[in-house]
């Protein structure tokens, strides 16, 4: 597959820029193409919340509805937890799962709402496929911020600690995991325009076996317990919650689980995109 | 515009280009210095695929199931331009006309790179500027403003540079208070406007055009016109791809008349364009 992609695109060459291997000129074009990416972003932002009165407060605000509801209904249902550490709970797994969710959904139509550049220049597709966990990331922060003043407001800041340098580890982390899913939902997407509808549902089932709302100790129910080295967000939201919540370290299981999905991601989307090479261009 | 470029082995060029090339980077009647550009271009195929986006959808997947059979085989692809061969260099402005879906588009965004080729080589020597569909590619959340860096950056601008002659690109779109506003709030003719101007502002080495007349009002199509002039006498290559056979007569030294993606002629002006114009007539065949 990648001699095939070498075989495309040494069939065009411009004499006058560098030529070097695919994978390389992959990242020195990111590089090149650095104050588009953040420009984009921020457009991305802009558009997200420019048009709305409570702007990017929205970030916090939806995360925390669904929070409290939430909190509210289950607390009445099952009387287990106090409802304080239930709301922050799932405010933190809705941080999330909606980075995740919404940079898959996004993630699919991010070449396609991008042709107007691509069919204009001859710019690497990599800016725009980043272009969706870099803005999301972004949104991410702001919800963080949202989550501080929760766990003030109910009296139960984090607790302090060396743990809490795993946390900017952790976003590297999360950044690493989502931008090779992103190229994947890329090209995925304008190919098969029936995937939004599949992987809108895929995402509605994987919501329901992940400890977003769930209770994460449901998983060691030894029924079920597979799930929790099979489905990526149980370590994507276990690393997040142990150093933010409960003052812990990583569990090993989490970062092997976390680091199986990432290295495998990472090899399928850089076939992918190797398969797919600029092609892709007349699918959009 | 003379930004150091790395030195070219012109050796991968053919020899006719070579010889085109000598000393082009010696003073030439303008005065000007001009950088060596050429396009080279071998045996090329480029081909559509239809067929997985056409076939593959669920609705025929169910009839088939049902004994239903499609009609004839599937066209699985398209060939947009045939066996091409062609070598353009410095100097050369170069009209290129046929009917509608002839490959002059798929010519111009082949030789731009955004278009992969299914077969042969494209060698290209020099920075690319494209006017491809110019109302395509804005933010429209942005304000002109900000969209002026975001396609000056796409086109391979560093922001340093897009900053000196930003207000230029504000004073020719001459768009007025609107360059604050989000784009979403421009009527057609303005945005088409801005993107002109931004892609004008900064002479690339190879120019490609592709049919950007028919929009603006004409006052603006007119200092369009005299941009245009003033791009192409600094661009080492310009190709035009058109319906206005006035403009190829005006701008153009050569013509490329395609057909179905393969050339039909290829020579000067003056002696491709009298039979383009009787074929267009209906008065000869191909």
């Amino acid at each position: 597959m990648l001699t095939n992609l070498g075989k495309q695109s040494l069939s065009y060459t411009n004499y006058s820029t560098r030529n070097l291997p695919f994978l390389v000129s992959y990242f020195v074009d990111l590089a090149r193409y650095r104050h588009l990416a953040w420009s984009l972003v921020g457009s991305d932002l802009r558009a997200r919340f420019r048009r709305s009165y409570l702007g990017i407060l929205w970030a916090v605000l939806q995360p925390l509805g669904f929070s409290l509801i939430v909190a509210l209904v289950w607390s009445q249902v099952f009387k287990t937890q106090s409802i304080e550490t239930f709301i922050i709970y799932v405010f933190s797994g809705m941080l999330i799962w909606e980075y995740f969710s919404q940079s898959v959904i996004v993630s699919l139509d991010s070449l396609i709402n991008s042709a107007g550049y691509l069919k204009q220049a001859r710019i690497p597709f990599l800016v725009f496929q980043m272009r969706v966990p870099l803005s999301a990331l972004v949104v991410l922060m702001f919800g963080m911020i949202g989550l501080f003043g929760m766990m003030a407001a109910v009296g139960h800041l984090p607790p302090l600690g060396f743990h809490l340098l795993l946390l900017p580890v952790y976003f590297l982390m999360l950044v690493t995991f989502m931008i090779p899913m992103s190229v994947i939902a890329s090209i995925v997407g304008p190919s098969f325009r029936d995937s939004k509808h599949v992987i809108g549902l895929l995402l509605q089932a994987v919501f329901f076996v992940s400890p977003v709302m769930l209770e994460r100790g449901v998983l060691n129910n030894e029924a079920i317990a597979f799930i929790k080295y099979l489905n990526p967000l149980v370590p994507l939201l276990d690393l997040f919650r142990d150093p933010m919540l409960y003052g812990k370290l990583w569990q090993a299981h989490d970062v092997l689980v976390w680091l199986g999905w990432t290295a495998g991601l990472w090899i399928v989307a850089v076939l992918a995109a190797a398969r797919a090479g600029r092609s892709i261009i007349f699918a959009l | 515009m003379s930004s150091p470029r790395r030195a070219v082995d012109l050796k991968v060029f053919s020899s006719e280009i070579q010889n085109r090339l000598k000393g082009a980077e010696r003073r030439d009647g303008t005065g000007e210095d001009r950088r060596p550009c050429a396009i080279e271009i071998e045996n090329v195929t480029l081909r559509y695929p239809i067929g997985p986006f056409v076939r593959g959808s669920l609705k025929s997947g169910l009839l088939r199931v049902f004994g239903h059979k499609e009609q004839g085989a599937a066209i699985q692809f398209v060939d947009g331009l045939k066996d091409l061969n062609l070598n353009i260099a410095l100097g050369e402005r170069v009209g290129i006309v046929g009917r509608n879906g002839s490959g002059k588009s798929t010519l111009l965004r082949m030789l731009a790179g955004i278009y992969p080729v299914k077969a042969g080589t494209v060698r290209v020597l020099g920075q690319i500027g494209t006017l491809l569909d110019i109302g395509l590619g804005f933010e429209t959340e942005s304000t002109g403003r900000e969209n002026i860096y975001y396609r000056g950056i796409a086109m391979g601008h560093s922001p340093a540079r897009l900053k000196e002659v930003e207000q230029e690109i504000i004073d020719f779109a001459d768009i007025g208070q609107f360059i604050d506003l989000p784009m979403r709030t421009y009527s057609a003719g303005m945005q088409v406007r801005l993107g002109f101007a931004i892609s004008t502002q900064l002479s690339p080495d190879i120019l490609l055009i592709d049919e950007i007349f028919g929009a603006g009002d004409a006052l603006f199509q007119k200092r369009a016109l005299a941009r245009i002039m003033d791009v192409v006498r600094h661009a080492g290559i310009m190709m035009l791809a058109t319906h206005d056979l006035a403009l190829v007569d005006e701008l153009c030294t050569r013509v490329i008349w395609l057909d179905s993606g393969r050339v039909v002629r290829d020579g000067p002006t003056e002696t491709v364009m009298p039979h383009f114009k009787a074929f267009m007539r209906g008065e000869q065949v191909l």
